[in-house]
């Protein structure tokens, strides 16, 4: 307000001067009179635009201070340590809430001095150096002033403002990484617990070389401390050395594929081959418990997408479990069949019939859940993963109790173009 | 010394290369089948020996061969090859008579032991079975009249009793025993009963003919 009344007291003054010199007849005088006017007026102008700018300033200065509160306020509010740094790394900011990722104080953290002193090593050199405006995060764990092990998402920016300065964004993932180690841990337990049983049926795969692998060995050596050893005959056993030792390793890999905590890897699967591999596997175990085993494949049916892996697991537990129910069935009834074939929806159907028991009709819907069990050494989690497995393949799966006795246990597969075809969609 | 044949049972042909390898090399005559089935055609005559048997084979098992010899009378023992070790199974297949148990892969000595231990357990058999063979072909030979009064003194009678039971003169009950002793080849009557028990025990039908 000030200002402006200055400001127009010297132009005022100045238009005073202008009429003083167009009432003065004398012509220096008047030279004189005009010079001193303009000046004036030009000294008026800048001092009105001084003013004015000042004021603009007082204006921003008053934003700036406003906007640094709410900014001051944010950062303290959050629970990310907020960083900003110079070229040399050391802090030019330090946000208030460092105590809860760091153990100490925000003057601590300021005594401290660089983003270095405070994440050590977690800051690979490359993106120290690195010159790029946005940089990938980093995630490191640090121990706090108490000892405490933190587990931290670190975002790194550069600020264009100036030449090196950064900002870093510190967030405390902790507890979000526990929970997802549990969950993987608990998956891998799940996969190993529906596992059992089939590396049982492996170590059997395994063995059989062995023992050929060892007996032929041990032939070979006792043929060489024969006088005149029967060389033919010990090229031979080398030859089936070699053969069952391929065998042995075939199998291992077999058992490593299974156990691997991989992804699922979809390709273009044939459902019908898995299928028979796995009524191969169990073979031996179904005629054990004299139950016969049978597939009904649909004739000319499209291959599936799907990680083979994981399907013949799904398939494997389903026709376990079908043998499993029929404990207390009279032997002349024990029938497995494992259909495949093309469903209405268009979808491939793989559908696992028993028996046995069948289902409490009051647990149909429950039987997907983990720990639900009907068997006595069971922990509950093979059909859980069954299911789990399945919906990763977009695919669905059922149970339902036979009109005639047992259960049947069905699920269905997209074809493989569908996929390739609502990829390229 | 190695009259025996060891008659190997396994559904791996690799297997039973290797197997048959080491036995032979051992100096064991053997012979192999890739099924049970197999084995039962092919294994009809009743020369000593033992069988290795493969657990998990196709078809009818190994158990199941197992009981299937033992009601066929066959007295060859059998020692199991399993590819993985199974107690309850295993506990099963010993109270079914097997001589041995053992889990793939095998080494030679413990192979061999239990290949030892077979044939050593077939001889005994055939041994007890000679014996008792000869003793039914003695016990044949007794006359109607001396089956009569050995059913007696088996049961611990006075030869005055079983003369009176058969009414004959006790002199001529002695002189039977006499002929019976000779005949079954016993030196005493502790000797005589302990044949006839052995007896009983073997035959499954009635051990003496109803006169």
């Amino acid at each position: 307000m000030n200002c402006a009344r200055v400001a127009s007291a010297v132009v005022l003054l100045a238009l005073a001067g202008a009429s003083v010199y167009a009432a003065t007849g004398d012509p220096g005088e008047r030279r004189f009179l005009a010079a001193a006017t303009s000046i004036a007026g030009a000294q008026a102008f800048f001092i009105g635009a001084l003013l004015v700018q000042r004021r603009r300033r007082r204006k921003m200065e008053m934003r700036l201070l406003e906007s640094e509160t709410i900014h001051r306020v944010t950062l303290s509010s959050i629970s990310d340590a907020v960083f900003i740094t110079a070229e040399d790394d050391t802090f030019t900011f330090v946000c208030p809430n460092v105590h809860a990722i760091f153990g100490c104080s925000r003057a601590e953290a300021e005594r401290v001095g660089s983003i270095r002193g405070l994440l050590g090593d977690a800051i690979p050199d490359a993106v120290a150096s690195s010159t790029a405006n946005e940089l990938p995060n980093l995630e490191c764990e640090i121990a706090d002033r108490s000892g405490r092990k933190h587990h931290l998402l670190v975002s790194v920016k550069r600020i264009s403002i100036r030449g090196g300065t950064r900002l870093y964004t510190c967030r405390d993932i902790t507890d979000r990484r526990r929970a997802e180690d549990a969950n993987r841990q608990l998956a891998h337990v799940h996969r190993l617990a529906g596992m059992g049983a089939l590396t049982g049926m492996i170590a059997h795969e395994v063995n059989q070389p062995l023992g050929a692998i060892l007996a032929n060995a041990e032939a070979a050596e006792m043929l060489l401390d024969q006088p005149d050893p029967p060389l033919d005959e010990i090229r031979d056993i080398l030859a089936d050395i070699r053969k069952s030792d391929l065998r042995a390793d075939e199998a291992i890999r077999h058992i490593r594929t299974l156990l691997r905590r991989n992804e699922l890897q979809i390709s273009t699967v044939r459902i019908d081959e898995i299928v028979s591999e796995v009524v191969h596997l169990v073979a031996g175990d179904a005629t054990r418990r004299q139950i016969a085993m049978r597939m009904d494949n649909e004739q000319a049916l499209p291959p599936a997408a799907g990680d083979a892996v994981h399907l013949q697991h799904v398939i494997l537990n389903l026709v376990l479990n079908a043998m499993e129910a029929m404990e207390s069935t009279p032997p002349e009834k024990r029938k497995v069949v494992v259909r495949t074939r093309r469903a209405a929806s268009g979808m491939l159907e793989v559908a696992v019939s028993d028996r046995g028991h069948g289902i409490p009709p009051d647990r149909l819907s429950t039987v997907f859940e983990s720990f639900f069990t009907t068997k006595r050494n069971g922990m509950g989690l093979g059909l859980s993963i069954a299911r789990s497995i399945v919906s990763a393949h977009n695919g669905e799966i059922r149970a339902e109790n036979n009109q005639d006795g047992g259960a049947t246990f069905r699920f269905t597969l997209p074809v493989a173009d569908s996929i390739a075809g609502a990829a390229a969609g | 010394m190695h009259t025996a044949t060891i008659h190997v049972v396994d559904d791996d042909e690799t297997f039973r290369r290797s197997l048959v390898r080491l036995l032979s090399a051992a100096g064991h005559a053997v012979r192999t089948y890739g099924s049970t089935g197999e084995f039962l055609l092919k294994n009809t005559d009743d020369s000593p020996g033992c069988v290795l048997l493969d657990f998990q084979l196709p078809g009818p098992s190994g158990l199941e061969l197992q009981e299937a010899l033992a009601s066929r009378g066959t007295r060859l023992p059998v020692v199991f090859l399993s590819g993985r070790g199974d107690i309850p199974v295993a506990v099963h297949a010993m109270k079914a008579g097997a001589v041995d148990f053992l889990t793939k892969p095998v080494c030679r000595k413990e192979l061999l032991e239990a290949v030892q231990k077979a044939l050593e357990r077939c001889r005994k058999e055939r041994a007890r079975f000679a014996v008792l063979e000869s003793w039914r072909e003695r016990h044949g030979r007794l006359t109607a009249r001396e089956l009569e009064v050995l059913e007696r003194v088996v049961a611990g009678k006075l030869n005055k009793i079983i003369a009176g039971e058969l009414g004959i003169a006790e002199r001529t009950v002695k002189l039977h025993r006499a002929r019976i002793m000779e005949k079954m080849g016993a030196r005493s009557l502790a000797e005589l009963v302990h044949i006839a028990e052995q007896l009983q025990a073997a035959s499954p039908g009635p051990p003496y003919p109803t006169a």
